[in-house]
């Protein structure tokens, strides 16, 4: 008979495990390395051996949400033949699904993090930096901004799904339908508010009048 | 293809500010009309009008209650002036659609698999929208389905518009808040009952179950395992929306039969079962290629109390007697008459309500009935519209009934459909029944 060898669990992980658990028991974000780790009976060294600091476990706790979102609607056969409008929002929803078990450590992170604007700031880039498929935005547009390193687009979509997590937090709404619906309203906002469209067309139509140097409306 | 609207108001004041923007603009329609007077261009119609595009405007955008209350306002209610009607009259159908993730997570959260997992085919884009859901269609085994699903918040998105609607109708309108106090509840509480579907299911089979045996009347099964709380799903009912199909140009003898079914679905309701579908607006019939109305909807259901049904029918039956004592106590019971205000109401009382009860009660008291006469609407509409702009009746001291404002918009709404398809239809059922001529 094979031996049932147990699968060793990536101490990040039970680091996070951990840290989840330390919030629901005592209802507030540890203060400090030395909380959480005396918490959980560890050494201190075994935290600093895979973070820098609790601010990186505590994004590294988001992002994981922002991953999962991302995995499951990439392998989303159906969700292939959607819009972009569409795919956005449905990231949207697996996202709020992802953080749904860790509501109440999310409300105290939200709550507790909202006080300071440059973690806020810093925490926003470094979702931006990340790579999730879900938020990458494809057109010409998006192909001639990022040749020269810029993705407004994939930008105000992270900062979007971020505030959809923060609004979720705060939603007190039956079966938070408010969320449901600040989701709708604000994808579609979202997407008139950069539809660059018209001004496509416009370029468009102004190359072709100079590419074909013609006269007609010249009164010169 | 989709239609949106330009921008919604997203939070509560946005919502808001849109409302006063509607109230600043109807402000400056009122200034608009007094200056013209002054050079006497203006007319009191086209103040309604331009006020009526205003309000209009600021509702549509907001959706949800507002809308809702358009489109009952838009229902005959006899006490807004004929342009706000019209405008209103626009309410229906327009609506920004939900997404497709949304649909889906929601349709799994309330039936436990996506909707792909059930449907042969399943229509991503709504098949239709109205002011708390929208439909789509998908088939199973070569049989089709409607499917209802509801916006998110709506429920609480009617709550909050209602407490911001109601002070500014209130003034708009020029009535006192206490007296219309147990309207708007009566309205809040239908509304709310709308946004509830498992309500909404048990009502279908209340009604179902017992006008499935009416002449030319067809409803869809319910299917409880597909449907939840804010899902309903239902079997397709082919054929055309009834404002579509009165646009074919129907023979006098289809439309008569469809004017026919309809009246008989509400009489019976009415008069046997003393529960009604109280959302007769177009949107909510279908005719079906066989040439049957298809009822679809039935969020609004509006019971009537066996006292205020007794009382309605009394006042109707002595309408013409309005020195008699049968008329004077149908109207104290119905909270129409207060025997110790002061003569002057007394007599405003008595010397307007005989009218206005003889002419919704017309139909009623004859054999058959013309509804293709617009002159009985356009008397209704002259003696409503006098009625709102008399400054007496704004005091009185007795407000009616609450149960009045379904049971007339049920009426109106009804009386609307019929004069719409031009129907002339046998309205005898109704007498033969019930003996509400004297005679009988």
């Amino acid at each position: 008979m094979a031996k049932n060898k147990k699968k060793k669990k990536d101490p990040r992980v039970q680091l996070v495990s951990l840290y989840k658990k330390y919030v629901t028991t005592s209802g507030e974000l540890p203060h400090s390395i030395k909380d959480l780790m005396r918490f959980g009976d560890l050494d201190f060294k075994d935290f600093k051996k895979h973070f820098k600091n609790l601010e990186e476990l505590e994004a590294a706790i988001v992002l994981w949400y922002f991953q999962c979102a991302d995995d499951i609607l990439q392998g989303d056969k159906e969700a292939k033949s959607w819009d972009q409008k569409d795919r956005h929002a449905a990231f949207l929803y697996l996202l709020v699904e992802q953080a749904s078990p860790d509501e109440l450590f999310l409300s105290e992170f939200v709550a507790e993090k909202r006080k300071s604007p440059s973690f806020m700031k810093s925490f926003a880039m470094t979702l931006n930096a990340q790579s999730f498929k879900s938020l990458d935005h494809h057109g010409k547009s998006a192909e001639m901004l990022s040749s020269i390193g810029l993705n407004p687009k994939k930008t105000a979509l992270t900062n979007h799904a971020l505030s959809v997590l923060w609004f979720y937090t705060f939603d007190s709404s039956a079966d938070k339908q408010d969320t449901d619906a600040f989701i709708e309203k604000t994808s579609d906002l979202l997407f008139r508010l950069t539809d660059t469209s018209t001004l496509t067309s416009m370029f468009d139509l102004g190359k072709f009048m100079i590419s074909r140097k013609n006269t007609a409306f010249s009164w010169s | 293809m989709k239609k949106n609207q330009d921008k919604i108001a997203v939070s509560k004041l946005g919502r808001a500010s849109k409302l006063a923007n509607a109230g600043a603009k109807v402000g400056s329609n009122y200034i608009k009309h007094y200056a013209k007077r002054l050079v006497n261009k203006g007319s009191k119609e086209e103040l309604d009008q331009d006020n009526a595009k205003d309000v209009y405007k600021a509702f549509s955008e907001l959706k949800g209650g507002p809308l809702k209350m358009a489109q009952m306002l838009s229902l005959g209610d006899q006490l807004l002036p004929k342009a706000y009607t019209d405008q209103f009259a626009q309410a229906q159908n327009k609506v920004t659609p939900l997404s497709y993730p949304l649909i889906r997570k929601t349709f799994k959260k309330e039936v436990g698999q996506y909707p792909e997992d059930i449907f042969k085919r399943f229509t991503k884009q709504a098949v239709n929208a109205a002011s708390i859901g929208q439909v789509h269609k998908g088939s199973i085994n070569g049989k089709d389905y409607a499917i209802k699903l509801q916006y998110p918040g709506v429920a609480d998105s009617l709550k909050s518009d209602i407490n911001m609607v109601a002070p500014m109708a209130i003034k708009m309108f020029g009535l006192k808040k206490s007296e219309v106090a147990p309207y708007m509840e009566e309205v809040e509480s239908k509304l709310l009952e709308e946004t509830n579907y498992e309500q909404e299911m048990s009502n279908s089979h209340r009604i179902i179950s017992q006008c499935g045996s009416l002449k030319n009347v067809v409803f869809p099964e319910f299917m409880p395992k597909l449907s939840g709380k804010r899902v309903i799903t239902m079997s397709w009912i082919d054929g055309q929306g009834l404002a579509d199909w009165i646009k074919t140009d129907p023979s006098q003898k289809q439309l008569n039969k469809m004017g026919q079914a309809l009246w008989d679905f509400y009489q019976y309701q009415i008069h046997e079962l003393r529960f009604m579908h109280a959302d007769p607006h177009p949107g909510n019939f279908i005719v079906t290629p066989k040439g049957d109305l298809g009822v679809i909807d039935f969020g609004c259901i509006k019971e009537i109390p066996s006292d205020f049904y007794k009382s309605y029918i009394k006042l109707l039956q002595y309408g013409n007697e309005m020195g008699s004592k049968e008329f004077r106590s149908a109207l104290i019971e119905l909270g129409l008459y207060n025997p110790s205000a002061p003569s002057k109401e007394r007599q405003l009382i008595l010397s307007t309500f005989p009218e206005m009860f003889e002419l919704v009660g017309r139909p009623l008291l004859q054999d058959s009935f013309d509804f293709s006469s617009d002159d009985y609407f356009k008397e209704i509409y002259q003696k409503g519209e006098a009625l709102s702009r008399n400054s007496d009746m704004r005091g009185l001291s007795a407000q009616g009934s609450k149960h009045f404002i379904y049971f007339n918009r049920t009426y109106f709404g009804l009386y609307q459909l019929l004069n719409q398809l031009k129907a002339n239809i046998n309205t005898s059922n109704v007498v033969m029944k019930r003996p509400l001529k004297k005679s009988a």
